[in-house]
């Protein structure tokens, strides 16, 4: 079990995932009028672990082949390449968080406007 | 490993129905989740707000404010992945043997967005996939994996 340490920080980080989608999941589900069984979270945990593990592969790479080894946001945008409306979104957001540091407080997501 | 099985498994489950029913309910997310990402992205354009992340049903919204909920948590009503979380996750998945790659704080932050975008499509898409059930289940989830995956 020389590799037990690794996979026990594994399972603490999904298990802080799993919260942390079942927060958004319920709050989700409130909007849509719905509610979501613990195995579709626990479903949708292991999608999103498994896509972030593809996304740190990735990105990794990119930086790489740009001769870097920081991430920075070009790297992310070039994630989104596939998906215009997606890299319009984050593009939009990578502004907002750049406008925001300028301007002071450094929260991208705080956003302030309540409708 | 996970996208592997939740794929596959995805890929399972069109084969045990008839061909007519996974092609059309994989129309309908696709159809349905496009434009209302676009109208996102303009809205965000426009106005810039935090729903640019959840547009299936943006009109919804206005139905769902926190006003009944405790005044204290206005300020974080939309929840998002911990950008700390996707830091930690990030690093436990990059392969460099030096264990050199560095993030800087803008691209966490855009990855935790990035994240926070596929989980709401996700939920969103397997709403649409079974409009008259009460549950959210495994079965929507594993119908809307495979286009997901490829859309985002």
């Amino acid at each position: 079990m020389a590799d037990a340490p690794e996979e026990d920080s594994r399972e603490r980080l999904k298990a802080a995932l799993w919260y942390a989608i079942g927060q958004i999941v319920d709050e989700e589900s409130l909007r849509l009028n719905r509610n979501a069984t613990p195995q579709f979270i626990g479903m949708l945990t292991m999608m999103v672990m498994g896509q972030i593990e593809n996304v740190a592969i990735d990105l990794e790479s990119f930086a790489q082949h740009a001769g870097r080894t920081t991430i920075n946001t070009d790297d992310v945008m070039l994630l989104t390449r596939r998906n215009s409306d997606l890299q319009g979104m984050i593009k939009d957001f990578i502004d907002k968080q750049k406008a925001d540091k300028g301007g002071g407080k450094g929260k991208g997501k705080a956003a302030t406007s309540k409708r | 490993m996970p996208p592997k099985g939740s794929g596959s498994r995805g890929g399972r489950n069109p084969t045990n129905k008839t061909s007519a029913a996974p092609s059309t309910s994989r129309a309908a997310p696709a159809s349905r989740g496009r434009p209302s990402r676009g109208r996102g992205s303009a809205k965000s354009a426009a106005s810039p707000s935090r729903e640019a992340g959840v547009n299936v049903a943006a009109s919804e919204e206005d139905e769902v404010d926190d006003d009944g909920d405790d005044e204290e948590e206005e300020e974080e009503k939309k929840k998002t992945i911990p950008p700390d979380l996707v830091t930690k996750l990030l690093h436990e998945f990059f392969q460099n043997e030096d264990g050199t790659t560095r993030i800087t704080k803008d691209a966490n932050g855009a990855i935790a967005k990035y994240m926070d975008v596929f989980l709401r499509e996700a939920i969103a898409r397997a709403a649409v996939e079974s409009p008259n059930k009460r549950f959210l289940e495994v079965e929507d989830l594993e119908l809307i994996a495979p286009q997901l995956l490829l859309d985002l």
